[in-house]
């Protein structure tokens, strides 16, 4: 019997936090972190492994809305401040420069970077090889590297 | 330059987590995931409540409230979608069945080595069922039609030549049934469904059903439809990246492979065979796969770097052949193009012997540079 209480404890903020970097926007976190636990408490006979289950999931259930959306929304600078984040001392940029990059650089970013996965793990829930996931990080990160770096200047 | 992985880290460690709860009790509600996704705050004035957690009960209480058991067994995960008019859809394609049948539409659940679409049957979830056997039980004149992404059993996927259209046969002898009542009739079928994925189809037919009782099985079959869902090429599931006809295999398809556990394979198909090539990461820059085509000849494909503009194969007795150039999803394999070149008068031996008579493939860019020359096998 898998133990939802404890594994919405240990992933639940964490995975939020990841989806909200990946869509930009706190809204389809919350509904695609929330409905990929209730599809799990579901399909609890069935999953083998609740916590890759659940972020490959949420991953896929943002990506399909932000899919239909066909954009994803880039936090500018008014909009974090709307969101209400307090941390005068944090770095917003970093979080509209991943917002828009292509979704699979993105997600690969936010994966390594943030919640420390490794290639194998990251290209479960991205759906492809780890070689293609190796591709999109690089990717990603030369991108960000780039920009970041222009601003450094 | 700023450390990208601390900054990553900091800014995303901020984000304010909300309070879940309520969504993920609403989602649980049969109806509440549709509900979910339709429903958008009305205000825009969304402010970020602090995190409150009081998980342990809450989460079970919602799942009893809706009577679902987190000990579930027997069914595999399923949700019953709501049928309208006989159709219903699933992520990957649409299909269309007799109002009087019943669908439950699995989200996503593996199977062996596949993931379980969609389950059609001519009886109502909840109807008596024959006593013994394993796996699916049916009514005794119950039909029952199941759908599933890639193979379930590794006997499917030694199958070679899925067919390219929807069909079903006799179930082959070797194949394991997914569950029989009584001496149920099997069928089976293995093709590429509307959106380029391997499927299997697998159908019971319980003794006592009657010819209209299993009338709509081709019906069903055929009605498939595509509904390109975000992610069509699913880990562990073949699908078609490019097809045609040519005169010399007829109709083909090139499909991609991306493992569950790492690494990509692409293939090549036709109806009567089909082979794949495993595309790694190490310093090659082509990956051929070499097909024997009937008793005297061969068929080279694979993928080349996809700064290929031209690829021929230089025969030894003096033949040049021009190869095909197929576009790969860049987002599936960066950095690669398919290839394939017709089937040339040869013969393949067992390992450790050389294609005869000899060929190299010479791979040129778009100013007619070569940027490969490899010699086959």
């Amino acid at each position: 019997m898998h133990d939802f209480a404890q594994l919405f404890e240990a992933e639940g903020p964490r995975l939020f936090r990841a989806i909200a970097a990946f869509a930009g926007n706190d809204e389809i976190a919350r509904d695609a972190v929330a409905e990929a636990f209730a599809q799990c408490i579901q399909g609890a006979g069935e999953i083998r492994s609740p916590a890759a289950w659940l972020w490959k999931a949420a991953f896929r259930i943002a990506s399909g809305e932000l899919h239909e959306r066909q954009r994803s929304l880039p936090l500018d600078v008014d909009t974090v401040a709307e969101l209400g984040y307090e941390s005068p001392d944090r770095d917003p940029q970093i979080l509209e420069l991943i917002a828009v990059l292509p979704p699979k650089q993105k997600a690969a970013i936010i994966l390594r970077y943030y919640v420390d996965y490794d290639m194998k793990r990251i290209a479960e829930i991205l759906g492809c090889s780890s070689a293609t996931a190796r591709v999109h990080l690089h990717r990603g990160r030369a991108k960000l590297a780039r920009v970041m770096e222009s601003s450094d200047d | 330059m700023t450390d990208l992985r601390k900054a990553v880290e900091d800014a995303v460690s901020q984000i304010p987590v909300p309070d879940l709860q309520p969504y993920i009790q609403r989602s649980i509600d049969p109806e509440g995931s549709r509900a979910m996704v339709r429903t958008r705050m009305d205000t825009a004035e969304y402010r970020h409540r602090p995190l409150v957690i009081g998980v342990a009960f809450t989460i079970f209480a919602a799942a009893a409230l809706f009577g679902w058991s987190v000990l579930s067994s027997g069914e595999q995960g399923n949700q019953q979608t709501a049928p309208r008019n006989g159709e219903a859809e699933t992520p990957w394609f649409r299909l269309s069945y007799p109002d009087s049948w019943s669908i439950v539409t699995p989200s996503g659940t593996r199977v062996g080595e596949g993931i379980l679409a969609a389950q059609v049957t001519s009886f109502p979830r909840n109807s008596p069922t024959c006593v013994g056997g394993e796996g699916d039980s049916l009514p005794s004149d119950g039909v029952l039609i199941r759908f599933t992404l890639g193979w379930e059993q590794p006997a499917e996927g030694a199958l070679t030549t899925p067919a390219f259209e929807p069909t079903l046969g006799p179930e082959p002898e070797h194949i394991h049934p997914i569950g029989a009542c009584g001496s149920s009739e099997r069928r089976f079928g293995m093709f590429f469904g509307p959106d380029g994925q391997l499927m299997t189809v697998h159908a019971l037919i319980a003794p006592d059903a009657s010819a209209n009782d299993i009338k709509p099985l081709a019906e069903i079959v055929t009605s498939l439809a595509p509904t390109g869902g975000p992610t069509r090429f699913e880990p562990g599931i073949e699908t078609a990246f490019a097809s045609g006809t040519s005169p010399e295999v007829g109709d083909w398809k090139m499909t991609l492979k991306n493992d569950v556990a790492g690494g990509t394979t692409v293939n090549f198909r036709t109806k009567e065979f089909g082979w794949g090539v495993d595309v790694d990461g190490s310093n090659e820059h082509v990956h051929p796969l070499l097909i024997s085509v009937g008793a005297d000849q061969v068929l080279v494909a694979g993928v080349l770097p996809n700064n290929a503009a031209e690829v021929t194969l230089a025969v030894e007795t003096g033949e040049q052949i021009q190869g095909k150039l197929v576009s790969i999803p860049q987002e599936e394999l960066p950095g690669w193009v398919g290839f394939w070149v017709p089937p040339f008068r040869a013969h393949l031996g067992g390992e450790g012997t050389r294609l005869t008579p000899g060929a190299v493939l010479i791979v040129r860019d778009v100013a007619g540079q070569e940027i490969e020359r490899l010699r086959l096998p």
